[in-house]
């Protein structure tokens, strides 16, 4: 065998080797991307009792894809109107007990629900408003991970 | 003298031209922090650079040393093999609406940067090639 064959040979080997890892790393790549644009999250529950009192939400995550999906957090911000009163958050990293921890990953296809406490900062605004009907909006959004190979991903809800 | 058949060189050209598009993208690739993490094998970084001169050193052995042809076969390895880094990074945008914009600008970036440690490192491993054969076989000279 001559050195060009042998060179060729290696070169094809090396084609080989780090095709195979260009093909898995794309596949795998996009496939994540397709599941941080499936999963949803919707609100299902909002109770406001009164300015001094945090208010109360439910949401919705939904895992409409086929692998399994762990949400890490959730992120909510509350407005009135187009001011900014307040907001909550729930960290799966300060949830002690495993049962709790277990409830955010999600199965392929499962949703699940998560209670969200806001915390409403702007009191004195939000007691000003009175006894007018308040426009709440709550916008936010939630960090998910697909698997440890994977950076955890933001996803605005 | 050796005896010259431009069939078989040609052929060697081409074969090496594809051969080290793929593998100087899958190392480009292998070594990205996107993609590091993903790959089926895992590939460290430090073999970026040393994996880029060694893919223009056989591609140099490969066809006889002859630094024209290298260097053309080169130079196409480094268009293939960047815009298969730049798909690649790009992919995600074809198919996620919202993602579209930034997934094919960062494809576009990479697949510039692997343009150039693909051609800049590749004909590194030229040179050296062609130096060592010089000494090696100073009768080729």
């Amino acid at each position: 065998m001559t050195f060009p064959r042998v060179a060729l040979a290696t070169l094809g080997v090396m084609a080989l080797i780090l095709g195979v890892n260009l093909v898995s790393a794309t596949n795998r790549f996009v496939t994540a991307y397709d599941a941080f644009d499936a999963v949803r999250l919707e609100m299902t529950e909002f109770e406001y009792v009164g300015p001094d009192e945090p208010v109360r939400t439910v949401v919705t995550i939904t895992n409409p894809t086929g692998i399994t999906v762990e949400v890490r957090a959730i992120e909510l911000r509350l407005d009135a109107g187009i001011r900014r009163v307040g907001g909550g958050e729930t960290r799966i990293a300060r949830l002690a007990p495993q049962a709790e921890q277990d409830q955010f990953t999600l199965a392929p296809g499962e949703a699940q629900q998560f209670e969200v406490l806001l915390n409403i900062d702007d009191r004195t605004y939000v007691r000003g408003l009175g006894d007018v009907e308040i426009d709440w909006r709550v916008t936010g959004r939630f960090m998910v991970k697909l698997d440890e190979d994977i950076d955890e991903e933001w996803i605005t809800a | 003298m050796s005896e010259y058949s431009p069939a078989p060189a040609r052929l060697r050209l081409i074969a090496s031209t594809l051969l080290a598009s793929i593998a100087s993208a899958g190392l480009v690739a292998s070594t990205l922090s996107d993609l590091q993490n993903l790959t089926a094998f895992y590939l460290s970084d430090v073999w970026l650079l040393p994996g880029l001169i060694l893919i223009g050193v056989l591609i140099s052995i490969a066809n006889d040393d002859d630094v024209a042809r290298s260097t053309i076969a080169l130079l196409i390895a480094g268009v293939l093999g960047a815009t298969l880094v730049g798909l690649a990074i790009a992919a995600p945008g074809f198919r996620v609406e919202g993602v579209q914009t930034t997934m094919i600008d960062r494809g576009t970036t990479f697949g510039l940067l692997a343009l150039l440690l693909i051609v800049l490192f590749g004909l590194a491993g030229i040179v050296i090639s062609w130096v060592a054969g010089a000494f090696l076989r100073p009768g080729r000279l």
